[in-house]
């Protein structure tokens, strides 16, 4: 058991982690974030995303260990204090339809928009193609990022 | 501008506060369950000794089918399915024992000193061998109309064929898993991930012996269901719930991703044999189709979903003379369950097939022979019930008219001609799909309202919500009846004390039986409140108020010829509870006119049916086999949509999960009849790069006679036939690459692998 310090969701936190607990694991079990999923358990779904330093990561092929001293944001950190256009878009055009996607999604989607302001159609799918959804068949995730980007030119 | 409100739980999952089951916060001393599965298809166990596992330290159980305090037994309307199997194994993956311990890594370890010898059975994999040896859940169904033997031959000409499809994993996001809490007086609260409460409380009762009443489940929402949470869910939560109620603690069961692809039903194959009789024209004169299906280890809904894909054997085509028959089969796989369409793509994929290959007999256009078979309104369906309104053709008119469909072949013609490697093709496909559980007694729902001193309003019915925004469509519903904001009203969780009794959310029917139930109960509360409003704004003019002269809108109760005379609801119903006036309702609504006589073959099964039509455009690369969707064009009937993003949301999703079995999702087994793509990586559902280049999707929003709640209809199901029109596209797009002679033989699902057999093999006869 080691103790581990970072930055989750913009505050300090400590949590004793064994080496071989993933970040996905520790974050869910141990510290009550509950918005990264499990999907597939092996970094092929995107559900279970969130950002270190910024960059989109599968949480479940990162030992907890590894994120020591380093800055977490899921997307409980990400709604703070108020929705982000994306997420309002997400709502707006129905971006999601059981919502076990959703998180992993928005996380993808905000790292995209965060480095490119105003991707296109195919800067959308390679960012995107890590992240399966069952349910909406993609077309509405698809608009609702490129309502962001457009509305963003204006 | 957007005008509806949104998604009930929107804000929720935008900001990843959405709880799935198990995602509260864990109760006290809970258990993990882990398994031993099966590692063989068929085999008679000799010996399961699990007491090298209890000797471990932290393990609270080790439970097999000794253990079963009530009958081993799950089967829900043909009882064949243990629990935990006593002698004989019946598929790889089968649950053979479970442990429980505080630690799930100990539990794992557990599992390793569990004890199994077995001799191995022969394993039946093979639909034909299951036929052959006559593995039927039931005898043969059929479904007749006309003389088809007759017909057929006296018919111009005649074809005959096989044609196959195969599996479909669910693959929804949320792996199968259950909550099982023990209470006070030998009560059980399971929070399953179950789109049928009703059964698991039912066959858990069963298989503990103890009455339905100590049994509550509780659903709040699913991270996807797709018909694999119908039935295949209940194996899981009374393991679950099992393990909760000998050891008297909390009993986590949750499925891995591996664990889940390996050891749960799929879609159903099926093979299925054909003779067709058609004049000149591509007139089908006469169909005579045996559908056969690998129903897997136990019965599960394999003859329901049967059923339904005999019912739909004729899609959107009248045909006078037809013989249907149906045989589901015993295999040794993992029991096949329901998947969105429950047997009525299969079905329609075979006569699609079988219009395919008339309309290159003829040397017509498929799109022509399509029209030239199309139900009118009057004709009668091969199982007695009428067709009593259809828009078939103009739908049809439509989707030639927004595809530009003339220009569009002569230009895929050109492209083809030009192109050595790259080839195109337009597939199409309309659907008829019939609304209503073919086992008439699911076509009843209830529901639950309250509404608070304060004006606010809780609605519980019995539709689980799994993506699909039934509770949406429900507060909608309920917003509009009592004319209050969407934002005053919480749909709650599907609970069984305050919601027994509920049929599966499935058949698409979620909305239309939970709906209208719904609807049933606000109205009963507007009846009472317009009353109370008609009395207490009376006295506000000098004129007796009727209660017609009352309406409920704009979170007020006001006069329809004096708007400007009202009662806000809050101070409306804060009067009734004052006058001692009821503020909460029991709804229940029992889909009229739906019966089917089996014996006989014939009845009025369906409520109504669901229309529409596909055309898509593809592009093989003829050297790797690789496919590109093109363009997709969808004209969807909806009838007047409770809420068109939400209908547009299903429509596509339907779409692109067809796809996905049309052209990417296969999952073999090896010789022990073990499904060898056990995650994402090997199993290939749609991605985002999957996306059509251009998708146009039209509602028909025309008011229908025949439709259900608040005039709309059901829209899960029908939009899923709609990815076949890509299987299609794709065949005549190999079917480009050579002189024509030979029809192109496309494996399903047509993956590039078998794009690129097809291109070979057309490529050898043309030579």
């Amino acid at each position: 058991m080691a103790k581990i310090k970072f930055i989750l969701n913009n505050e300090m936190r400590t949590v004793d982690v064994e080496p071989n607990e993933t970040l996905l694991d520790v974050l869910r079990d141990k510290m009550g974030v509950k918005s990264p999923k499990c999907g597939c358990d092996r970094g092929d779904c995107g559900a279970c995303a969130v950002m270190i330093d910024g960059k989109s990561v599968r949480s479940c092929l990162v030992f907890a260990i590894e994120v020591n001293g380093q800055e977490v944001t899921t997307l409980e950190g990400i709604s703070q204090p108020k929705l982000t256009k994306l997420q309002e878009a997400f709502i707006q055009f129905n971006s999601f339809q059981c919502g076990y996607c959703a998180p992993g999604v928005i996380i993808s989607a905000t790292e995209l928009l965060n480095n490119n302001p105003h991707p296109d159609l195919e800067e959308i799918k390679e960012a995107l193609s890590g992240n399966l959804c069952r349910c909406t068949g993609y077309q509405p995730i698809f608009e609702a990022i490129m309502d962001v980007s457009r509305k963003r030119k204006k | 501008m957007k005008k509806l409100p949104w998604h009930i739980n929107g804000r929720l999952h935008v900001t990843g506060t959405s709880k799935f089951i198990g995602e509260d916060s864990k109760p006290e001393g809970l258990l993990y369950a882990r398994f031993l599965l099966s590692p063989v298809a068929h085999a008679t166990i000799i010996k399961l000794d699990v007491s090298k596992a209890l000797e471990l330290a932290n393990i609270t159980a080790v439970l097999t089918y000794k253990d079963v305090p009530g009958v081993n037994q799950i089967g829900h309307v043909i009882k064949d399915e243990p629990l935990f199997p006593e002698k004989e194994i019946m598929y790889a993956g089968q649950p053979l024992a479970m442990v429980l311990s505080p630690y799930p890594l100990v539990a794992d370890k557990a599992v390793k000193l569990i004890e199994l010898e077995y001799k191995e059975l022969h394993p039946i994999f093979d639909i034909d061998e299951a036929d052959k040896k006559k593995q039927w859940y039931i005898p043969e169904r059929k479904i007749e109309n006309g003389k088809v033997q007759t017909a057929l031959k006296t018919a111009k000409h005649t074809l005959s064929g096989v044609v196959e499809s195969s599996n479909q994993e669910h693959f929804y996001m949320e792996t199968q898993r259950c909550w099982a809490i023990p209470g006070e007086d030998n009560t059980l609260t399971l929070y399953s991930a179950t789109q049928s409460t009703m059964e698991v409380q039912e066959v858990m009762s069963h298989v503990l012996g103890i009455p339905a009443n100590q049994i509550v489940l509780d659903v709040r929402r699913l991270g996807g269901a797709f018909g694999g949470k119908e039935r295949a869910g209940t194996l899981w939560a009374c393991l679950a719930g099992l393990g909760a109620f000998i050891t008297q603690k909390p009993v986590e069961v949750k499925l891995d991703r591996v664990e889940d692809m390996l050891a749960t039903g799929k879609r159903h194959p099926y093979k299925s044999r054909y003779k067709v009789g058609f004049d000149d024209k591509g007139k089908i004169t006469a169909y005579d189709i045996e559908l056969l299906a690998n129903g897997g280890a136990y019965a599960d809904l394999s003859v329901a979903i049967l059923e339904r894909a005999m019912f739909h054997a004729e899609n959107a085509y009248h045909i006078p003379d037809i013989c249907i028959r149906g045989r589901a089969c015993r295999t040794n796989l993992p029991p096949n369950t329901a998947f969105r369409g429950f047997g009525a793509p299969q079905g329609i994929f075979v006569i699609e097939k079988v219009i395919e290959q008339i309309a290159y007999e003829l040397k017509l256009d498929p799109l022509e022979v399509r029209l030239t078979n199309l139900y009118k309104t009057g004709d009668i369906a091969p199982y007695g019930q009428p067709i009593k309104e259809t828009n078939l053709r103009s739908l049809f008119s439509r989707l030639k008219s927004i595809s530009d469909y003339d220009q569009l072949k002569l230009s895929v013609d050109k492209f083809n001609g030009h192109h050595e490697t790259l080839k195109q093709g337009i597939g199409i496909v309309p659907v008829k799909f019939g609304i209503s559980f073919t086992t008439a007694l699911l076509n009843q729902g209830s529901a639950l309202i309250w509404i608070y001193i304060d004006g606010t309003v809780s609605v519980t019915t019995g539709g689980i919500e799994m993506g699909q925004e039934v509770n949406s469509k429900i507060a909608l519903i309920v917003a509009k009846v009592l004319g209050i904001s969407f934002d005053n009203i919480r749909v709650e969780s599907s609970n069984s004390q305050r919601v027994g009794n509920a049929s599966p959310t499935a058949a698409s029917t979620g909305s239309d039986i939970n709906g209208n139930a719904a609807r049933v109960a606000a109205e009963q509360l507007r009846e009472r409140l317009v009353k109370l409003a008609a009395e207490l704004l009376s006295k506000k003019t000098n004129k007796r108020l009727k209660d017609s002269d009352i309406l409920m809108a704009d979170d007020k109760a006001l006069v329809k010829t004096n708007p400007k005379l009202a009662v806000s609801f809050p101070d409306l119903i804060r009067t009734a509870y004052n006058s001692r006036i009821a503020l909460g309702a029991h709804g229940y609504y029992a889909t009229p006119e739906v019966h089917f006589d089996r014996e006989k073959g014939k009845g009025h099964p369906f409520a109504y049916y669901v229309y529409g039509a596909a055309l898509v455009i593809v592009e093989i690369d003829t050297l790797t086999g690789n496919s590109r969707l093109l363009d997709t064009y969808i004209v969807h009937e909806t009838a007047p949509s409770l809420h068109d993003d939400i209908d547009r949301g299903q429509i596509i999703g339907a779409f692109i999960q067809s796809m996905g079995w049309c052209t990417m999702e296969d999952i073999p087994h090896d010789d022990k009849g073990r499904y060898l793509a056990l995650s994402p990586s090997t199993y290939k559902i749609p991605g985002i790069r999957d996306l059509p280049e251009k998708m146009v999707v039209e509602m028909v929003q025309t008011p229908c006679k025949q439709a259900s709640v608040m005039g709309s209809k059901a829209v899960g199901e029908p939009p899923f036939i709609y990815g076949e029109a890509v299987w299609f596209a794709l065949q005549h797009a190999v079917q480009a690459v050579g002189t024509g002679k030979d029809l192109a033989q496309l494996k399903f699902p047509a993956t590039p692998e078998a794009i690129l057999m097809a291109i070979e093999m057309i490529k050898i006869k043309s030579k």
